[in-house]
């Protein structure tokens, strides 16, 4: 049963990270797919928990070669950006957004498009929820938009990433997503 | 934003304590950044004396004083610096 953000945000970082419901490889091949009939305005998506260490930042900067010191030479952070700590990727937080949006219209569904800003400063240490809330949705085209809210809090509920999505999600008894996607007209 | 370091007796001082008092990464945050613009940034400890010396980044003295309120560890002296000497680097803060 998956747990409201509101009530996430009330417990502790450990319990936090008991309720991670970010599915395995092998739930996501046999995954059902969501219909847009399934869902209504207010539903929530499941929530994805982080923990980023050290370790993940360093692995981040030399998977995308992005050598800025501030993700891992913290003598420098500290004492020359004068940074809290370790400062987790921006970049890192904006490959979760389609990662968590396409996992959620698998198989058929897709992502269509996502906005948001960063803010907050994160690091080594916090524990990061990303989360949706499902804003309205519309038939368009023979597809179901959905527009979402989304966003990553830290265990203390500040908003990290503010931002929105659209997601098309197939009809019970419509067509198929078009692939490659094809935004349905205005 | 500003560099404190502070001098501390605690009589008793033991490993358990620091760990509680500072937590680890994960879960442990609030213990060492009570808020988005206070970080302690390091601690060390004579365990066998009590004597601690903690080094916080913050806004204001106040609101490292108010983490030590927290930790129950107040302070014999603090100090702003103003430049660190470290393996080599010379850093003005």
């Amino acid at each position: 049963m998956s747990v409201k953000l509101e009530e996430l945000l009330q417990m502790t970082p450990e319990q936090i990270l008991q309720h991670n419901e970010r599915p395995s490889g092998e739930q996501l091949r046999n995954k059902q797919q969501t219909y847009f009939e399934d869902v209504e305005v207010g539903d929530e998506l499941p929530k994805y928990i982080y923990a980023p260490t050290p370790t993940h930042l360093f692995r981040w900067s030399a998977a995308i070669e992005n050598f800025h010191r501030i993700h891992y030479d913290l003598d420098f952070g500290l004492n020359h950006d004068r940074n809290p700590s370790l400062l987790v990727h921006g970049s890192w937080k904006q490959s979760v957004v389609p990662q968590y949006l396409k996992d959620w219209t698998l198989p058929g569904g897709w992502p269509w498009k996502a906005q948001f800003e960063h803010r907050a400063m994160l690091v080594p240490g916090d524990v990061l929820i990303m989360w949706g809330t499902i804003t309205g949705k519309q038939e368009k085209g023979g597809m179901g938009l959905v527009d979402l809210d989304i966003g990553m809090k830290t265990q203390d509920g500040i908003e990290s990433m503010p931002g929105s999505a659209t997601v098309a999600l197939p009809l019970r008894d419509g067509p198929p997503i078009p692939y490659p996607f094809v935004p349905p007209q205005e | 934003m500003a560099r404190f370091l502070a001098t501390h007796t605690i009589s008793g001082l033991t490993e358990d304590e620091l760990r509680n008092k500072l937590g680890a990464y994960t879960g442990g945050v609030s213990k060492w950044r009570p808020d988005r613009r206070t970080t302690i940034l390091k601690v060390y400890a004579d365990t066998s004396s009590g004597k601690l010396f903690t080094e916080c980044e913050a806004v204001e003295q106040s609101h490292f004083e108010d983490w030590m309120k927290m930790a129950g560890w107040p302070a014999e002296e603090v100090h702003q610096v103003d430049l660190i000497f470290q393996t080599g680097d010379m850093w003005r803060v």
